[in-house]
């Protein structure tokens, strides 16, 4: 992996993905990993494994709530939900996002033109 | 926590706390599904599984990290949920309080009497014996002493002083102090100023700097500099009505203008106590009026040394250098300094050596009583947990653990204890101040109830609370709960086995209350005979004062001796007086001392034989009631230009003359220069020294013939003694008046004020076993209370099958008493070991003391008896029908 500052935004966006992933309702984590790598492009999620360290830490700061539970083929899979402090969060998170691209985007666009 | 399981599985689930262990079954699961879903992509079992692993990415490494979070997640949320825990056990306690206040009250009152009992005295042994004296870096500062065969801790020659300094290698800095009282005329009424008279180094080696004005330099301190002095703030305060510009003025001071160059800083404190509590003023001095004549400055032992350690010095190594001084000087000087050996003490341990081991007996004391009430509340918390028996048996079938139950019963203690805590330490501020007015402590000044003793009190209460929680909190959670489920609450193992403890905590608190019953009763006995003590004078109705000619205003011995003669005629003549006179010095109230030698006896080895020394006017001894034995008294024509004659007690007329004195000669002092005195009369021995120190040599001179310029004036009144005070008063400024008259007492007070510790002594011990005793007498109620309550079924069933309601009594009184006989057995065998260890505080009254055991016994006993009787007499009264009907 990169330095730490990488890292850091990686693990960042990572996070957000994760907590929006989960707004439809409870999911494991192999669909997690799926839902994630499909909506973007296989270009955040390179090791499928990176997941769970970010699902175990946001359980751990309880923006999320974990459960064992059957999944669809019938196998012992934990669930994952996001609790109210997590829906919470996430609304902070895609606000500050979405102003970071904006602003991000307003200084990239004269560099190139010019 | 009690709460529905379900309740707290969801609560689980939200805080993430998974097994670490489920982290692989968790990978599997991801590895396994991707698996599947390429093999339905039409891959081969083996390649799905590789591919699956690659884009899972390195799983090891996942895995542990995953575990790490997992872990640290769990130690936080343990930690969360202890304290919440924790604090709803606090919420609980307070509920509990609430809901029986009356418990709650004797607990914290119990409490409150122990932990302020232990703190009170804790503040005294703290400020007198532990805490460092308030000068930077106190631990340096020391005192120098001369050993001799007299004295333990004698004052030093300033010859001696002079050659310690100059020899010397362990001590950086070193100065004197000697004691002074000087008259401050000019101003108003005529006043009396105690202070003293310093090496120009005085403050500077305790590193106090005035807090106004400068500091002595040594060119104050030469002979004939200009007088200067400097003020304690208090006597600023109060006699310049603390006015700044006073500094640099000067004032009437012994005669002469004295410069005030300097004020104290308010917080001050002397490091000389010589029992003054207020001092006014410090001179400086080189003492180069005594150091010139050698004989004298080799003699007089006059004052008290100091000095500071060098860095890094211990008091052992400068002891050790100023012993090998002592011993160069004792061989140049074998006749005046042969037996002296210099001695170095800490600062902090001088002057309280007296009463360091009544401290910590006292101190020992007040433990005992802390420890009579923790077994007290642990007996209380004990019973009130039986009765709650169905309350943690209900809790614990809820899922609560037995540390859990544990810790609730030790909460609510320590909330109890927490209350008793605030209560103990304000009546200790209270109680401690009042101790030291009582015993006129050395160092009382500096008794306060700061952050030590605060300190001191939170870990006794901490610990209180323990000792008197757990036990019954541990027997609580061992307790049958199952059983007292069923019963309703009065599980029988329960309470057979919680019998045993109880009765053992009585035995205890028994045990305990009879060592301070019985120390209380040796430190009475004790008193009361220093009080019977025969003194071999008079003290009723005897008042002293003081009136100083000084030496500026009379400086002719003959016009002293006139002004006295003068002063003791006039006051002769006040209505009401019975007989005036004046002496040196009243007993008790000085020590100052003499050495003779007997007239054709053979020179002794070492030093001189150290006699007392007074000096009367001939009707002291008809005023203080002391009787003429053989000769005749000194008489006004004894006067300074006859023959020198001394009156001696019988005690030296036994040791040095065979009991026949009068007619011989002695001298007083090694000086072959001064003259042999006749003794011409022996009058009856006195106690001068202390109540309890048997009487010893002594020598009366004849006032007039001596050189002592402030005596103190013995009055006995018949009636009123104020208007013959106030008289005497008045006298005084008629003859002159710029004269002090120094504050008139009682003699008796003066006697009284040298048992003052042994007053203390009694007073706390009286106190706490008091204490002790209504404890004790408590905790016995509530064991056979208890006891008859639960027995009143059977109590019943035996007295309608014709049992007779005096034998119940008997028996129920009976069963209490046993643990009362164990525990005095036991406290006796206590008290006689310990009293061995401190028969030395006692005055004729020997550790086996019958009296004091016997009272001991009998007042324990009673308490026992009174502690079972009323419980037995509702026993007694148990009506059969009814308790066969319920």
């Amino acid at each position: 992996m990169a330095d730490s500052a990488d890292l850091d935004l990686l693990r960042g966006t990572l996070d957000l993905l994760v907590l929006r992933t989960l707004v439809p309702g409870p999911m494991h984590g192999y669909a997690i990993a799926a839902a994630i790598r499909q909506r973007t492009d296989d270009a955040i999620l390179v090791e499928e494994g990176a997941l769970y360290p970010s699902l175990h830490r946001l359980a751990a700061r309880r923006l999320i709530a974990a459960e064992w539970g059957a999944s669809e083929n019938n196998r012992k899979a934990r669930y994952y939900a996001l609790t109210a402090a997590g829906r919470r969060e996430l609304r902070a998170q895609e606000s500050t996002w979405r102003r970071y691209v904006v602003a991000i985007s307003k200084v990239l666009q004269p560099a190139t033109e010019g | 926590m009690a709460l529905p399981p379900r309740l707290r599985n969801v609560l689980r689930l939200a805080i993430g706390r998974a097994p670490a262990a489920d982290v692989d079954s968790e990978f599997e699961f991801h590895i396994a599904t991707k698996v599947e879903q390429l093999v339905a992509q039409g891959m081969t079992p083996d390649q799905a599984r590789a591919e699956a692993l690659r884009q899972f990415g390195s799983r090891d490494s996942f895995a542990s990290e995953v575990r790490e979070i997992d872990r640290r997640a769990t130690r936080d949320s343990n930690r969360r949920e202890y304290w919440a825990d924790v604090r709803h056990d606090f919420v609980l306690a307070f509920r509990a309080a609430k809901r029986s206040p009356l418990f709650a009250t004797v607990v914290a009152i119990t409490f409150a009497l122990g932990i302020g009992a232990n703190a009170a005295v804790f503040s005294l042994l703290d400020a007198v014996l532990l805490r460092p004296l308030p000068y930077p870096e106190a631990g340096g500062l020391v005192r120098i002493y001369e050993k001799d065969e007299n004295r333990e801790f004698g004052q030093v020659t300033i010859a001696d002083f002079n050659d310690l300094k100059a020899q010397n290698s362990t001590l950086a800095e070193m100065g004197l102090f000697r004691f002074r009282r000087v008259p401050l005329t000019g101003a108003g009424d005529a006043t009396m100023l105690t202070g003293g008279e310093v090496s120009p180094q005085f403050f500077g080696i305790l590193r106090v700097k005035p807090a106004i004005g400068r500091d002595f330099r040594p060119d104050d301190a030469v002979d004939g500099a200009p007088p200067v002095a400097i003020l304690t703030w208090p006597a600023w305060v109060r006699i310049f009505g603390a006015d700044s510009s006073i500094v640099g003025r000067t004032a009437r001071i012994s005669d002469r203008e004295t410069t005030i160059i300097g004020i104290l800083p308010r917080r001050y404190v002397s490091p000389v106590m010589d029992g003054v509590s207020v001092w006014d003023i410090y001179f400086t001095s080189d003492y180069t009026y005594l150091s010139r004549d050698n004989g004298r400055a080799r003699r007089f032992h006059f004052a008290t040394g100091f000095g500071r350690l060098k860095p890094g010095v211990t008091v052992e190594q400068a002891q050790r250098d100023f012993e090998t001084i002592g011993l160069r000087l004792a061989a140049e000087y074998p006749d005046l300094n042969k037996g002296h050996t210099p001695r170095i003490v800490p600062l902090k341990e001088s002057g309280t050596q007296s009463v360091s081991s009544t401290l910590w007996l006292v101190m020992g004391a007040v433990g005992l009583v802390l420890l009579i009430a923790c077994a007290n509340l642990a007996n209380l918390v004990f019973a009130r947990a039986l009765g709650r028996s169905r309350e943690f048996a209900v809790r614990s079938a809820l899922g609560a653990g037995r540390l859990r139950i544990a810790r609730q019963v030790f909460i609510e203690q320590l909330v109890l204890a927490t209350f008793g805590l605030v209560i103990g330490l304000l009546g200790a501020t209270w109680t401690s101040g009042l101790f030291v007015r009582l015993a006129a402590l050395p160092r009382g000044e500096l008794v306060r109830t700061d952050s030590r003793v605060m300190l001191f009190a939170i870990g006794i209460t901490a610990l209180a609370a323990i000792a008197s929680g757990i036990l019954p909190a541990l027997s609580a959670v061992r307790a049958d709960l199952t059983g007292a489920l069923r019963s309703g609450g009065h599980g029988s193992t329960l309470s057979r086995r919680s019998h045993g403890v109880r009765a053992s905590l009585v035995a205890t608190q028994v045990g305990l209350a009879a060592i301070l019953l019985v120390g209380c009763g040796l430190a009475l006995r004790s008193l009361s005979a220093l009080v019977r003590q025969d003194l071999g004078f008079q003290t009723e109705s005897v008042w002293f004062f003081t009136a100083p000619a000084t030496s500026t205003r009379y400086p002719n011995p003959p016009d002293v001796v006139s002004f006295e003669e003068r002063l003791i005629e006039r006051v002769r003549g006040i209505p009401g007086v019975v007989t005036a006179s004046a002496a040196y010095t009243i007993p008790m109230a000085n020590v100052s001392t003499t050495s003779i030698i007997v007239e054709g006896a053979p020179a002794p080895e070492g030093p001189l034989p150290e006699i007392g020394y007074n000096a009367a006017e001939t009707d002291y001894f008809k005023t203080l009631g002391i009787p003429l034995v053989a000769g005749r008294l000194m008489q006004r024509t004894d006067r300074i230009d006859a023959p020198p004659v001394i009156v001696v007690n019988q005690a030296l007329a036994d040791r040095f003359y065979g009991g026949d004195a009068v007619g011989k000669r002695a001298r007083m002092g090694p000086n072959p220069e001064d003259p042999w005195m006749e003794i011409v009369g022996v009058v009856a021995n006195i106690r001068r020294r202390g109540v309890d120190v048997p009487p010893e040599p002594e020598v009366y001179y004849p006032l007039s013939q001596d050189l002592s310029r402030s005596p103190m004036y013995v009055v006995r009144v018949s009636g009123d003694p104020r208007p013959v005070l106030a008289r005497a008063k008045e006298e005084v400024r008629a003859l002159d008046a710029d004269v002090v008259f120094g504050t008139p007492a009682p003699i008796a007070d003066i006697i009284s004020e040298t048992l003052s510790p042994q007053r203390l002594l009694s007073a706390l011990l009286g106190i706490f076993g008091a204490i002790a005793l209504v404890l004790a007498g408590v905790g016995i109620y509530g064991v056979i209370a208890f006891l008859v309550a639960e027995r009143r079924r059977e109590i019943g069933v035996r007295m309608a099958l014709g049992a007779q309601s005096g034998r119940v009594l008997r028996e129920v009184v009976g069963r209490g008493m046993r643990p009362v006989a164990v525990g005095l057995a036991l406290g006796l065998g206590a008290a006689l070991i310990l009293g061995r260890a401190v028969s030395g505080l006692f005055y004729q009254v020997k550790p086996t003391d019958p009296v004091s055991l016997g009272a001991a016994i009998g007042i324990l006993l009673l308490a026992g008896v009174i502690g079972c009787l009323a419980p037995a007499i509702r026993a007694a009264r148990t009506d059969p029908g009814g308790v066969l009907r319920e």
